[in-house]
């Protein structure tokens, strides 16, 4: 047989392929036909497993195991770092995301059980007492009473309308009022004392002087016996 | 033994029992001098003023109201004259008699009492204020012994036999069991 007939193709093998192909050709049309209308059917089922596969695995112990040792590990960690490194960061900064999460914070109640807790804290406390002992807080202060700003603020407290409602109801109040009494009665008691006390001098020295003047033996006004008699008995021996 | 040598030998012996002196005893008495008499009179008289001006200007203003005649006028004036010797009378004398000070002697802190540390009878207290009067009308001369009387006493106390002491009317003294000192006054 000569190379050109070896090479002439057998034309019922050309036409057995041919049609072996188009067989498989429309097989395999069928088949994904047939594939397509299987999954159609089987979709809804096939999800309702897949969920309940999921959901058991998700209240399996072993599933809250296997999560904490993947959150404890090594790779969560570099995770994390990875993430933070990466773009995540921009991503939460840009487009606002940053203030809608702070926004959330600030207007939830999370924010005020954070501060409960945060102020109740002993070292918070110790902070606070640490920072309020330091010396930037004492300069600080120091500073802010030199400056100007007590002087805004008693500025603003002498314009105020508030401020001048409170004088007068304390101005008013009966335990001033009392208490100015009580304060004006002791000057006036004050006064009075003093002017006796000086008229008691001044008797005397008047009258030093008029016993000077006419040479008499000088006297301070005491009486010589009792003013009043004394009630005692007389003495034994006395008829 | 004469009553006046006993009382003699009581007071003595009352000084020479208790020569010690006592550091719970109240302080000793003591007479009020001219000046502070002044100032009381200077206070009284200041009331006195002030009640009669206002009284006088209330009545002066009603009258106003009535237009009357001159000599109505007069007679309210008289009348005025009166009542106003009349309230400075009964303004001492009340006082004196009631409370043993007047709101002057008050302030000042000193009363007025008779000899014998009861309070002044009304017919003292008057006699007392004629006293004063009569010790006005030397230009205050009757007033002039009290710079020299063991006692601080002028005219008008010795008249009326009363001394001028220091400390507050409110309570009076009792009346002494002793024997009256103004028995035993040698003036």
């Amino acid at each position: 047989m000569s190379r050109l007939g070896l090479l002439r193709p057998d034309r019922a093998a050309l036409s057995v392929a041919g049609t072996a192909a188009g067989i498989v050709r429309i097989t395999a049309t069928e088949c994904r036909e047939v594939a397509l209308i299987i999954a159609d059917d089987l979709r809804p089922h096939v999800g309702r497993a897949v969920l309940g596969a999921v959901d058991f695995l998700l209240a399996a112990a072993t599933t809250q195991e296997a999560l904490r040792r993947i959150v404890a590990s090594d790779i969560a960690r570099e995770a994390v770092a990875e993430a933070v490194r990466g773009p995540v960061v921009e991503v939460l900064l840009a487009d606002g995301v940053a203030e809608q999460i702070a926004l959330r914070v600030v207007e939830g109640p999370e924010l005020a059980q954070i501060l409960d807790v945060t102020l109740a804290s002993e070292s918070m406390q110790r902070t606070i007492a640490g920072a309020l002992d330091s010396p930037g807080v004492e300069r600080i202060v120091g500073e802010a009473v030199e400056g100007k700003l007590i002087d805004q603020v008693v500025r603003a407290l002498l314009q105020s309308e508030e401020l001048w409602v409170l004088v007068t109801e304390v101005a008013e109040s009966p335990q001033v009022t009392a208490a100015l009494s009580r304060q004006t009665a002791g000057v006036a008691d004050q006064i009075t004392d003093e002017v006796r006390e000086r008229s008691r001098d001044a008797d005397d020295w008047v009258e030093r002087t008029a016993h000077r003047m006419l040479r008499r033996r000088n006297r301070t006004g005491q009486p010589p016996r009792p003013a009043l008699p004394p009630s005692a008995e007389p003495p034994e021996g006395v008829a | 033994m004469t009553d006046a040598t006993i009382r003699a030998a009581q007071r003595a012996a009352g000084v020479a029992v208790t020569g010690v002196a006592d550091p719970l005893a109240p302080p000793p008495l003591r007479y009020v001098g001219l000046v502070t008499r002044v100032v009381a009179m200077v206070i009284d008289a200041a009331i006195l003023n002030i009640v009669a001006v206002i009284t006088g200007v209330s009545v002066s203003l009603v009258l106003g109201i009535f237009n009357l005649p001159e000599q109505t006028t007069k007679v309210v004036a008289a009348i005025g004259g009166t009542v106003f010797a009349l309230w400075v009378v009964v303004y001492f004398v009340g006082f004196w008699c009631i409370n043993a000070q007047t709101l002057g002697d008050r302030v000042m802190g000193f009363r007025v009492q008779q000899s014998d540390g009861r309070r002044l009878k009304p017919r003292r207290a008057v006699v007392r204020f004629g006293g004063m009067v009569l010790c006005m009308i030397p230009l205050g001369a009757g007033f002039l012994p009290i710079l020299f009387d063991d006692r601080r006493r002028g005219l008008h106390d010795r008249l009326a036999r009363s001394v001028v002491l220091e400390g507050s009317g409110d309570r009076p003294h009792e009346p002494p069991h002793g024997p009256d000192l103004t028995v035993l006054e040698h003036e």
